[in-house]
């Protein structure tokens, strides 16, 4: 009788490169989108940094203003604000998806589910500009 | 499946968050970031900025951004960072980072409110 090597089951791990993510477009696009949430978090901060000032008096808030107008940081929040338009495009279209019935069984076309989340990203757009500019 | 029992509250913060930023935070940046500092539009100065936050509602304002916000880039943060650089074995301890930094983010939120 033919006997044959016992050999352990190992887990089946599939490899891949630490640098998948720059493998394919969609997956650069994606990680991209994902890592728009830093921006989300800077800019709180941010704005944080800036009550923090208003409430230590005129000095602490003209230094604030001072450094919001270092080359550098107007460089950043202009990245910040494409990533953040990323993330507020990219939500709109995604989120919507999940609540819309089907029609047909077909989904609905994406900027029809979008629109309304457009719209109130414009009204609330003008309403905080009108408080900000209005102050 | 009793871990999933509380998927759809982190969902509802989580997707609520990402619409409150995503609505409100451009304009943030478009103005006190971008067009203030280059000086395309008159920065409103310190008083006129000081009243408009401390109106009660601009206050209350302050604090729901900052917590819907801080915790939707939690969140998104954990699960992203897991896939990026494949720490699915420190998932737990990166989201105990992550949701205290957002918890701390939203209490500062809540002092700088009480005292503007």
């Amino acid at each position: 009788m033919a006997s044959f090597p016992q050999s352990q089951p190992r887990e089946y791990r599939p490899s891949f490169s630490n640098w998948w993510w720059l493998g394919r477009r969609n997956y650069l696009i994606f990680i991209l989108r994902e890592f728009s949430s830093v921006f989300v978090a800077y800019f709180l901060v941010v704005t944080l940094e800036q009550v923090c000032a208003l409430a230590r008096g005129p000095e602490a808030y003209a230094s604030f203003q001072a450094h919001m107008r270092h080359p550098l940081m107007i460089l950043l929040n202009i990245i910040a604000l494409a990533f953040l338009v990323l993330h507020t495009v990219t939500w709109s279209k995604l989120v919507p998806k999940a609540f819309y019935p089907r029609r047909h069984g077909h989904p609905l076309p994406e900027m029809t589910t979008a629109l309304p989340s457009y719209i109130l990203w414009a009204i609330a757009t003008i309403v905080v500009a009108a408080f900000i500019l209005g102050a | 499946m009793t871990k999933r029992a509380n998927e759809p509250a982190v969902w509802f913060l989580f997707g609520t968050g990402g619409f409150i930023a995503g609505y409100l935070l451009p304009v943030h940046i478009l103005f006190f970031g971008i067009l203030f500092p280059l000086g395309i539009f008159t920065d409103p100065g310190y008083e006129a900025t000081l009243h408009l936050f401390e109106h009660p509602l601009a206050r209350l304002y302050l604090v729901v951004l900052c917590f819907f916000g801080f915790f939707h880039a939690a969140h998104r943060l954990r699960l992203t960072l897991v896939d990026f650089l494949r720490i699915k074995h420190l998932e737990t301890q990166l989201g105990l980072v992550l949701y205290s930094l957002a918890l701390i983010g939203t209490v500062y939120a809540i002092y700088l409110a009480s005292i503007v």
